[in-house]
Parts: structure tokens; C-alpha cells; sequence
């Protein structure tokens, strides 16, 4: 017992002792950023997002640590998308850096509107040693590697996986679906059997989020997107059209108007106790879990998404914080893009609603138990990892990404509703494509 | 002294200028007033629709500089008409259905709610106000809360489960369009009543009283008095409405985006999705071209006929 108290003892002295080093070394650093930077007024453009929302006492806080002004520029995700289009095309900025989306980074990194960050990670001046760069899981970094180098430091990764009414599930004795033959029998078992409840929500929006979904169930079934090999649009293989033909099949055990459905009435359907699965973004998760926006809080099981024909699979997305290279404030910007991402303000970032993406708080134990998403989004990492193993990738880093998306997105969305044919659409598609980045020949 | 009495004649004849001519002056005075701001409004417009037909004739991507673009003809307007990919008919014909679909259902109400706020009834000015309440409102608002009202557990399927015991798919393909009207109709259905309210009492009313005397019903007074003297101002009403609801984006945007396929993609949204979203900005701006073309068009047969009811005796 004695031993048991002089080891705990110990342990707390030790802790306290780390603790006090890391404090030591936090105030030294802002002491240094306060010295070169202080009186400096940082503009960042940003996206509404929890991430971002959990970013706002941390900036007051650098604030107070550091004498650096920071003015956030909050808008609509879309209209972000839109006024950095905008600067790109007229050449000029507004801002020190930029909330860029993963499916964005190659257009800003080709116009050299945002600043490769190499010299910034590897400048062990700059960087704290609290900021751990490599602590940031490597999916979610190397999104944002275009021609060799990174672009952006990202901090709200997400991939895709299954939300699944752990109640309902063992009250009706079905197993969780690990084959996507499995999945539609048990939405669909949901959705005819149970009174009140549909099968499966998911975004299908016209645009974007139909290529969102759709990325999800294109790979499984052996459809592609672009030849691995070369590049070229490859949209026109049988897998394609046999992912199209599911998302079509799994859509009549749907909530009634899903083919509207943007993310959040897809979130809506499931936290609401409409539907018995969902298969969404893990960033969905911490408001899943949330009793006061969820009926089903605690109710909830998640999963990898199920193996397909073609193997198993899904993708990765994210955001993360660009420098833009016109910032004549650099050192100051990048002082604040360490101090929001780096590995020693994890907890502060994470109790403040942000999404994780440093293997360090996925892999923690004790915040596994708090978030029982946790487990399931580190396997469905490992399932993402599958597909760039193969050579394939959700979001093409390409500047030309947004136009290939909407082209899929177009046409697929046209064809889900039985507007036209999927194979009319894939011919389309395939076109359009080929119109955008050449064809093979 | 012939010579002395000559000389007033011809100065008599010798040509003024136009400007020492107080009449010509006086005449000019209105020209003079609006000429600044018509030279501005008609630089800025003629401008413009000059810099978007040369768009429209450019290969060009949202983002690349002007003068990379490739010069290809009249190639975007035969794509958008004849490619197998393009929905720009599917979007005409959802166009049609749209602007029929609310401005005709709009100006029927609007004409009936204003013939009854004529009839000095109580409260009719306090329901006036009311009514203008949709017109003010935010558009993007508008359509941020009709999305929710029109999903499947929303507020407009509470009523209709009520009345008829049954609940519709009103985002799915085949009501999309119709709840997009609906919304238009509930916010602009005020529009016509407002202004025919206005037109209605400023009639005459001697014609009514002559009518009376002649033993005319009140159908017949309506048919032969009221609709001949309001046509004029209905047209005026229906031309305005008309270019407005031709141009009308946000609402769309923010219900269903012009999906769900191209279920409600009218030509703006289609603007829109090809300049912006998909980033073809020749493509875009032909489609712009196009809708100014049938703008102008109903605007000008509208306008014509306008005139002809007016001038007929």
C-alpha cells in the first residue's frame, strides 16, 4: 500500500514537473513571438465550423500571450469558396491565411496564392517542439502534399463510416453489416419493418455532396474516377455504374426526400431517431453524441463502412490552415497556426468542440472511453488507407477537383432520381471529363 | 432710302441659333436633367452586355485571366443547344413552368384580395400592411425556412396530412418545382394586390354610377368598366413581376439548389451552376445572353401590347 502511495507520489511530482517544463517552454516561446510581433493585426479567412469555434478562446488567449491582434473573416462555407476563387483569379489577397478545404488546396498551391510550409515545419526556430507536426496522422497530412510539398497545416480531418442504432440494432437481433449486401438488407429491414423509422440517411444534394456520398460507395464496387495509372477519367468501367446503381437501391429504404438532403438534414434524420443508420462524415459524431442535440445520444454504435466487391474502402477529407504568400506578416501567421494545431493545445482545441486529427488524441485511452468514436475513426483511417493503396483517392489533387466534382455530381444526381439513365449519365460524365483533363489517346 | 428700308428685311432673315431660341431651350431643359444619369445607367448596361457577348464567344475558366481565353465562335450557345450533356432545355422548360406557374396564379389572386380591400371593409388598411410583410422579408431567409416547412415532417405537410390524411415528398423530383411556386406565390402574391389596390381607387366613378342607371349587374360593371379600365396597369403590374421572377435565384439556391437533378434549375440557377460552380465562363455567359434575349423579348411584346390597349378608342 505504502509502495502504491510513494509510486503515485511520485507520478504526481512528475507530471507536475513535465507540466512546469512545458509551461516554461510555452511562455519562452511567446515570449519570443511577442518580441518580434507584437502590435501585428492578422486577418484569416474562415469557414463556420465547430473546429473553428473551439480556434476563438485560443485566439484570445494568443492574444494575451503573444500582443498579436487576430481578426477572423467568419463566412458560409461556400462563399469562402467562392471569395478564394475570386482572389485567386485577380491576383490579390486580403488575408495572412485561409481556412482551406482539402478539395481547394491544389488550386490556391498552383497560383501560388498560399505558401508551401516546409521551410516553416522544418525551421526548428519557429517551431515549437509542442507543436509535433509528425503527431498529425499522415492521411490527414499528406492531403494536403501537392507537387512535393505541404500546403496547409490541416486540423479538422474526417473520413466516412457507419452510425448505426446500437439499441434498435440488438432489440431486432441485426448484426452490424460488414458486406454491402448486408447493409441494404438491414436498412431495409429497418425501414419496412419498424414503424416511424427509415434505413439509412446520407447527403445526395445536387452538386458536390452527391459526389461526396457517392465517392463512398464508387471504389467497393470497382468504379473509378480517374485511370491510376494515367491520370485520365476512367469513369466509364462497370463499378461505376454498379455504385450508382446501389446508391439508387439503398435510397428506397431512405427517408422520404433524401435526394435533397444537404448534410445537415441528413444528421437531422438520424440525431431525431428517424433513421436506424447513417452513413456520414465522423465529424458528425460529437453532435451525434450530444444530448442536447440528439435524441440518440449514447444509443449509438459506429463501424467501419462494410467491404464491397472490390474490396474495402473509404476516404478522407479535411480542412486545415493555409499561409498565404503575400502575408507580410508571415512569422506572426505561422506563430498562430502552430498555437491552434499544435500537439500542446490539443486539450484546450479538443474540450472546445474541435475535430481531431493528431494520432495523440485519437489514440488517447482515456478520451477513447469519453468518445466512443474514437476506435472506429482510427479504423476508418486504416480503411482509407486501403485506397491510396490502390492508388485511388476521394478528392483528385488536382486544381481542376471542383469541376470534375460537379460533373459527377451533376449527372450522377440526375440519375439517382431516374432522371436520366446511369448509364446516359456515366456516358455524359465520362465527356464532360475528358472535355476537362483529356482523354487517354 | 430704299436702301435704309432693305436692311431691317434681311436682318429679319439672317438664320438665330437653336440656343438663343427660348422655346428650343425650354424644350431641351427635361433632356439636359436626365442626360447624366441615362449616359451612366446606359454606359454601364451597354457595357456590360457588350463584355458579356464577347464572354460568350471565349473558351475561359472562372479564375484564368481574360486574354488567355480561346475565341470559339458561337461554339458555347450551339453546346448549351444541341450537346447531349447540357440540361439548358430541360431549365427553359422549367423556366416556363415557373414564371406561368407564379405570375399568373399571382395576379389572379392579388386581383381578387385588391377587389375586396376595395370595398371599404373593416380593418382593410391594417390588412394591407400585413400584407406587405412577405414582399420585405429577406429572400434567402425565405428559403431558408421554407426548406424546412417543405420536408417531409414539416409544417406544410402537418396541414395537408390534416385536410387530405396523407403527406407528400415536396422536395422529391416531381414537387420540387411546385413548392418553389408556392413559396413565390405567398411572397408576391402581395406585389399585384398592392399596386392594382392602388389603380382600383383612383377609377372614376361615373362610369359605375352610368352603369347603375342603365341597370348593369355587377359582373357586368366588372367585365365592362373595372377589367378595361385596369388592363393597362395589369399589364404594367405583370411586366414588372414578369422580369423579376425571370431573374429570381436565391429562393431556389437556398431550397433545393436547382436540384434535386435539374428539377429546379431555371436559367439563373443554371448561370450560376455553369459560370460559377462548374467554372465555364463562356458557356455561363451565353446562357445569360439567352435569358436577357427572352427577358427583352416578353418584355417587348408585353410593352407592345401595353400601347395597343391603351391607344385603342
Amino acid at each position: 500500500m505504502l509502495k502504491k502511495m510513494w509510486m503515485l507520489g511520485l507520478m504526481v511530482l512528475l507530471l507536475a514537473g513535465l507540466s512546469h517544463t512545458a509551461l516554461a517552454q510555452d511562455e519562452e516561446w511567446a515570449a519570443g513571438v511577442r518580441a518580434a510581433n507584437e502590435g501585428t493585426e492578422l486577418i484569416i479567412a474562415v469557414a463556420s465550423h465547430p473546429s473553428v469555434e473551439a480556434f476563438k478562446p485560443m485566439i484570445r488567449d494568443f492574444e494575451e500571450m503573444t500582443g498579436i491582434t487576430v481578426r477572423l473573416d467568419e463566412m458560409e462555407e461556400g462563399q469562402l469558396g467562392q471569395k478564394l476563387t475570386l482572389e485567386v483569379a485577380n491576383n490579390v489577397t486580403s488575408y495572412d491565411a485561409v481556412m482551406a478545404a482539402v478539395e481547394r488546396s491544389p488550386k490556391l498551391a498552383d497560383a501560388a496564392y498560399s505558401e508551401p510550409l516546409e521551410p516553416w515545419i522544418n525551421d526548428s526556430m519557429k517551431t515549437p517542439d509542442w507543436f509535433d507536426y509528425e503527431d498529425i496522422l499522415s492521411a490527414y497530412r499528406d492531403l494536403f502534399l501537392w507537387e512535393g510539398q505541404h500546403w496547409a497545416i490541416p486540423f479538422a480531418g474526417e473520413s466516412v463510416f457507419l452510425f448505426y442504432r446500437s439499441d434498435l440494432f440488438e432489440e431486432h437481433g441485426i448484426s452490424v453489416p460488414t458486406t454491402y449486401d448486408e447493409l441494404l438488407e438491414a436498412a431495409c429491414y429497418f425501414h419496412n419493418e419498424v414503424d416511424g423509422i427509415s434505413g439509412v440517411s446520407f447527403r445526395a444534394r445536387l452538386g458536390w455532396e452527391f459526389t461526396y456520398t457517392w465517392s463512398i460507395f464508387l471504389f467497393p464496387f470497382g468504379g473509378q474516377m480517374v485511370d491510376p495509372m494515367t491520370g485520365t477519367p476512367a469513369l466509364d468501367v462497370p463499378g461505376t455504374a454498379d455504385s450508382l446503381n446501389y446508391m439508387k437501391a439503398l435510397a428506397e429504404c431512405a427517408p422520404v426526400g433524401v435526394e435533397s438532403y444537404s448534410f445537415p438534414e441528413a444528421w437531422d434524420a438520424f440525431a431525431l431517431g428517424n433513421a436506424a443508420i447513417m452513413v456520414e462524415a465522423t465529424a458528425a459524431a460529437p453532435e451525434m453524441e450530444n444530448p442536447e442535440k440528439s435524441l440518440v445520444a449514447g444509443n449509438i454504435g459506429y463501424a467501419q463502412l462494410p467491404t464491397g466487391p472490390a474490396g474495402s474502402f473509404t476516404g478522407v477529407w479535411g480542412w486545415g490552415i493555409a499561409m498565404t504568400a503575400a502575408s507580410e506578416n508571415k512569422d506572426a501567421t505561422w506563430a498562430l497556426m502552430t498555437y491552434l494545431t499544435g500537439r500542446g493545445t490539443q486539450d484546450q482545441y479538443l474540450a472546445g468542440g474541435g475535430i481531431p486529427s493528431r494520432a495523440s488524441s485519437l489514440g488517447d485511452e482515456e478520451l477513447q472511453m469519453a468518445n466512443p468514436y474514437y476506435g472506429a475513426t482510427l479504423d476508418s483511417l486504416a480503411q482509407a488507407g486501403n485506397l491510396f493503396a490502390a492508388g485511388h483517392s476521394v478528392v483528385i489533387p488536382i486544381p481542376e477537383w471542383g469541376q470534375f466534382s460537379e460533373i459527377m455530381g451533376n449527372d450522377g444526381a440526375r440519375a439517382f432520381i431516374g432522371e436520366i439513365s446511369v448509364e446516359e449519365a456515366i456516358t455524359n460524365m465520362q465527356a464532360a471529363a475528358e472535355e476537362l483533363l483529356g482523354s487517354a489517346e | 432710302m430704299s436702301s435704309q428700308r432693305a436692311e431691317p428685311t434681311k436682318m429679319k432673315h439672317k438664320p438665330q441659333p437653336w440656343w438663343s431660341n427660348p422655346r428650343a431651350r425650354q424644350r431641351l431643359i427635361p433632356f439636359a436633367l436626365i442626360a447624366p444619369a441615362f449616359l451612366v445607367v446606359f454606359a454601364l448596361a451597354a457595357y456590360s452586355f457588350v463584355w458579356l457577348v464577347y464572354l460568350s464567344t471565349q473558351d475561359l475558366t472562372f479564375g484564368q485571366p481574360v486574354h488567355e481565353g480561346r475565341p470559339v465562335g458561337l461554339a458555347n450557345y450551339i453546346w448549351l443547344l444541341t450537346n447531349s450533356g447540357s440540361i439548358f432545355w430541360i431549365s427553359v422548360r422549367t423556366t416556363a413552368i415557373h414564371v406561368l406557374g407564379t405570375t399568373l396564379p399571382e395576379l389572379l389572386l392579388g386581383f381578387a384580395i385588391a377587389l375586396l380591400l376595395n370595398r371599404q371593409m373593416r380593418g382593410g388598411s391594417l390588412l394591407t400592411a400585413v400584407l406587405i410583410i412577405p414582399i420585405v422579408l429577406m429572400p434567402s431567409m425565405v428559403g431558408l425556412v421554407a426548406r424546412l416547412y417543405f420536408t417531409y415532417d414539416g409544417l406544410v405537410n402537418f396541414f395537408v396530412e390534416t385536410f387530405t390524411g396523407s403527406r407528400f415528398n415536396w422536395s422529391g423530383p416531381e414537387r420540387a418545382l411546385t413548392s418553389v411556386i408556392l413559396v413565390d406565390i405567398w411572397e408576391w402574391t402581395p406585389f399585384f394586390i398592392l399596386i392594382l389596390l392602388a389603380g382600383l381607387q383612383t377609377l372614376p366613378r361615373e362610369p359605375y354610377e352610368a352603369a347603375l342607371v342603365d341597370g348593369a349587374s355587377r359582373w357586368q360593371s366588372f367585365r365592362f368598366i373595372t377589367l378595361p379600365m385596369m388592363f393597362p396597369l395589369i399589364l404594367t403590374a405583370l411586366v414588372l413581376r414578369l422580369m423579376d421572377v425571370l431573374r429570381i435565384f436565391d429562393v431556389i439556391y437556398v431550397m433545393f439548389g436547382g436540384g434535386p437533378g435539374s428539377a429546379t434549375t431555371t436559367l439563373p440557377l443554371l448561370t450560376y451552376r455553369t459560370t460559377l460552380v462548374q467554372e465555364y465562363v463562356g458557356r455561363g455567359s451565353a446562357v445569360s445572353i439567352m435569358l436577357i434575349i427572352i427577358i427583352v423579348t416578353l418584355t417587348y411584346l408585353l410593352i407592345q401590347l401595353r400601347a395597343r390597349v391603351t391607344h385603342q378608342p
